[in-house]
């Protein structure tokens, strides 16, 4: 691929200290366990895993909410460490699962959108005010909701209110974790088709985290396959969904339900890991 | 075929801020002796809300009415709480999505799974912890006798919900009633916990009432599925038939917008608009803001359409008139 | 579509959160019994040189104990009568409210700052941080307040700055516990970490994001902690350890009405009223801030 790397991992590692009660010393739970990978400019980057592989994490730390203990994260040829705060805002922006609580429930959908804006204060207020404007419509928002609250508005609704937020600062790459996961199907159509359109009108590009295996099918160029804090597969969405050479990626596809009557239930092999499943 | 449930315009209504909320309006299903049966919809169709009434679980505000609400021929509307409690474990128990908030945090494995058995005099203590164990070892909670020592924080999310499972057949209850029982599970944890649900449910010859928005869990384990929408039961009947042939406008958009996997290239559709709200009176059809076939006669009396095969459905368009979508 | 009747957006019917509370407020009638007495109460006291009919220390020698106007011998120029100096009772009420709003506000006011202050930094950062306040907060806990108070104002001496500093920097544990509380479980939220990928600074967030979702625990708060003050400042007044004498304060007023309990219990009921008033007033408004701010409305 030709196009410039805007945003890469390499051995990526992070652990979480666990409490093991008063005197005895804390134990390492490892998250994410040397993670790499590249997303080129204006790709879709899915990462699909189950609870607890991870997937979350990582996002954390492309996010900058969490520190890596090791690897190196880069945006836009940067170590992601030294990028400045504001300049950082304008690379990468978040979309999150919960519709509820992404939006403070005290603010109007106009202060929600403008937030960032506000934060960095590189736009006059009127300047700011016609950019929000312009994106809740553009996310499919009837005007007369701009000064409306969070609780007067639909699960839907607030994703698109926090999707035009994340394009407030024009960013170049949006972190979706699990952005439709929370909503229903039909709900979760719409949000797709407008994911797929801001795509295309912002240059953007995405990485999108789901358990979903359907979604990330449709909207990912390339796909990587979490599984207990370590990439165990990725590749082009074809070759991961079409001949997945992981076993873990082959029992995960093997799970989906397609809506098809008279089909028995899948069998899940569970053979290839030798450790114990559960607690 | 002997309907063990039987459910006639089920109506609820739930008092809210802002006048009275028809949850359930006019809801119609039987559920038979060993079948599964599904009921699917979006959130807040009321999917739930009619579990809780065969559970008979409703909050105290809502007030229910039905033409007809049976169990084994008994009508339900006049039993009393005691009847009704005397009911719940050995005539119908339940399984909740969230286990970890369905189980007693304070008492041991062990110690709610004997609870309801004891409470229903169906044994000794003994006899109760030997049927918990079987239960535990069938649905994979192994081993049996250390496991029933533990908490329920103790266990992963998919032992808890197999805890559920084997809890909800203590008493050998005739009907389950599972509301939306894999949803907070992972895909492959899904898969083995409807596996072991199918396979208890065979064995135990019972009914299962399964509550879910799913409809690839719907066509993989279910015999009939009733598809709700805004308060009522818009199609009914066979999976293969609602699935595999739809007729009502909403299910056909049900499954228009689902994702597919291996096929990424399908449009999908979405449903344009919102659910009506279901507060204040409200006539026709509740899908006609939002369906694409919708004309005049929508806003007026809707009729029940049923064909031959027990495939039914709630709109103006006559049966013949589906597209060769 | 063709046809859209049904179609009610949720929007619709869902009032703004604030207007919604505002609607609640004026439907309780705690919040407004309780306010509208607060609100007389500072009308009162804004404008006391209006409405006292006397100076409150100028002394009569001649006209001392006067009864009020219903008992026998009282008279429409002293409507509450005069105490054991001949200083006209009402206006020393009158302007006895002053005293107690100052003291019960400010304590409020400097309590509320320094309290909501530690509990946002210990819910914000977390960790050690949150350890370190929280052995502030619980070495406050162990101390008796009022009597640290007292010994403190022994010492220093009375007077209305030093009593309000006093209570000011004791009064503020039950701000940072809660405060504390709800900011933890805020900070939680996605929408703080929206904030924090846009750049915004911990103080940005904490005023910004964060405030608006706890101010309402800390009204309820600190409706608590004025009739505390009030309270506290009357039995400080009482002990003679509050204001210093001529200044009419309700607490000096019952003490030095309590010498003449039995012949002229008037002396102290009526103050003794106006203090009751006060904090059954503002407790009244805590409430039915309590209420009103509850998800649901419920009462």
């Amino acid at each position: 691929m030709s196009d410039p790397v805007v945003l890469s991992a390499s051995e990526v590692s992070v652990s979480f200290r666990q409490r093991q009660g008063l005197f005895r010393p804390p134990q390492m739970i490892p998250a994410v366990r040397d993670v790499s990978f590249e997303v080129a400019q204006g790709e879709v980057f899915g990462i699909v895993g189950e609870s607890g592989s991870g997937k979350s994490t990582m996002a954390k730390m492309i996010l900058r909410l969490l520190r890596p203990d090791a690897g190196r994260l880069t945006l836009a040829g940067q170590p992601m460490a030294t990028i400045a705060p504001y300049r950082f805002a304008r690379l990468v922006q978040p979309v999150f699962q919960d519709p509820y609580s992404s939006l403070n429930p005290r603010r109007s959908l106009r202060e929600i959108i403008e937030m960032p804006a506000a934060v960095a204060g590189d736009l006059a207020p009127a300047e700011r005010q016609d950019r929000a404007r312009e994106l809740f419509t553009r996310v499919g928002l009837p005007m007369r909701l701009f000064e409306a609250y969070p609780n007067q508005i639909s699960g839907g609704q607030r994703q698109r209110v926090a999707i035009a937020r994340a394009l407030m600062t024009r960013p170049r790459v949006l972190i979706c974790d699990e952005p439709t996961s929370a909503l229903d199907v039909s709900v979760q159509a719409q949000i797709l088709d407008l994911f797929e359109e801001l795509r295309a009108q912002f240059a953007l590009t995405y990485v999108f985290i789901s358990h979903n295996l359907a979604v990330v099918e449709r909207i990912a160029d390339r796909v990587g396959v979490m599984y207990r804090g370590q990439m165990v597969e990725q590749g082009p969405a074809q070759q991961i969904f079409g001949a997945p050479s992981h076993p873990y990626t082959r029992m995960l596809l093997a799970s989906a339900l397609p809506p098809q009557p008279g089909r028995p239930l899948p069998v899940i092999n569970r053979d290839f890991d030798s450790a114990p499943a559960q607690p | 075929m002997t309907a063990l449930l039987s459910l006639s315009g089920l109506t609820v209504d739930i008092p809210v801020a802002a006048g009275t909320l028809h949850a359930l309006r006019g809801v119609t299903l039987d559920v038979r002796e060993g079948e599964v049966f599904a009921i699917v919809g979006e959130s807040g169709c009321g999917k739930s809300l009619t579990a809780a009434a065969i559970l008979g679980l409703l909050p105290d505000s809502a007030t229910l009415r039905a033409e007809r609400m049976t169990w084994d021929s008994q009508d339900m509307t006049r039993m009393s709480r005691r009847q009704r409690m005397a009911m719940s474990g050995p005539q119908i128990s339940a399984i909740f999505q969230d286990p970890l908030t369905a189980l007693n945090p304070i008492l041991s494995v062990g110690e709610q799974m004997t609870e309801g058995f004891l409470a229903h005099r169906l044994g000794s203590r003994s006899q109760a912890r030997a049927r918990a164990a079987e239960l535990l070892e069938a649905v994979g909670v192994t081993p049996a006798e250390r496991r029933m020592a533990q908490f329920p924080h103790e266990l992963s999310g998919g032992l808890r919900q197999r805890v559920m499972i084997a809890m909800s057949l203590m008493c050998h209850p005739r009907l389950v009633v599972a509301d939306e029982p894999t949803t907070a599970l992972d895909v492959t944890t899904q898969v083995e916990i409807l596996r072991l649900l199918q396979d208890r449910q065979k064995e135990a010859g019972l009914s299962l009432v399964l509550i879910t928005h799913d409809l690839g869990v719907v066509a993989h384990i279910a015999d009939r599925v009733a598809v709700m929408y805004a308060g009522e039961v818009v199609e009914q009947g066979s999976v293969a038939q609602v699935v595999g042939s739809p007729a009502h406008p909403y299910t056909r958009a049900l499954l228009d917008c689902l994702p597919d996997l291996g096929q990424p290239e399908r449009k999908l559709t979405p449903i344009p608009g919102v659910v009506p709200a279901l507060t204040g009176d409200l006539t026709g059809c509740a899908f006609r803001n939002r369906c694409p076939h919708a004309h005049a006669a929508c806003a007026g009396g809707i009729p029940w359409h049923r064909a031959d095969t027990g495939q039914g459905y709630r709109c103006v368009l006559a049966p013949t008139s589906e597209e060769a979508a | 579509m063709t046809d859209t009747s049904p179609d009610r957006l949720p929007a619709a019917t869902e009032p703004t959160p604030r207007r919604l509370r505002l609607r609640r407020a004026l439907r309780h009638q705690g919040v407004v019994l309780g306010g509208g007495l607060i609100i007389l109460a500072v009308l009162i006291a804004l404008f006391a040189p209006l409405l006292a009919p006397a100076d409150p220390i100028a002394q009569n020698l001649t006209g001392r104990l006067l009864p009020p106007v219903w008992l026998d011998g009282g008279s429409t120029e002293h409507l509450l009568g005069t105490d054991h100096l001949g200083r006209d009772y009402l206006s020393r009420l009158i302007y006895g409210t002053r005293v107690s709003l100052i003291v019960g506000l400010s304590v409020m006011a400097l309590s509320g700052v320094i309290g909501t202050t530690l509990g946002f930094i210990a819910g914000y950062f977390g960790g050690r941080v949150d350890m370190v306040v929280m052995y502030i907060i619980t070495t406050r806990l162990t101390m008796p307040s009022l009597l640290i108070a007292l010994a403190l104002i022994a010492i220093i001496g009375g007077s209305l700055t030093t009593m309000i500093l006093v209570m000011g920097l004791l009064f503020w544990d039950r701000y940072a516990v809660v405060v504390r509380t709800a900011t933890a479980q805020i900070v939680q939220g996605d929408f703080v970490s929206a904030a924090r990928v846009a750049g915004a600074s911990a103080p940005w967030i904490i005023w910004n994001e964060i405030r608006p979702n706890v101010m309402h625990h800390v009204l309820v708060i600190a409706t608590l902690e004025m009739a505390m003050a009030v309270l506290s400042e009357a039995s400080l007044s009482f002990l003679g350890l509050g204001v210093p004498a001529p200044t009419p304060s309700w607490g000096l007023m019952i003490a030095e009405g309590r010498t003449f309990l039995f012949a002229k219990p008037y002396l102290v009921w009526i103050p003794g009223i106006a203090i009751f008033l006060m904090v059954l007033a503002i407790n009244m408004l805590g409430d039915g801030l309590r209420d009103i701010s509850q998800p649901d409305g419920r009462r």
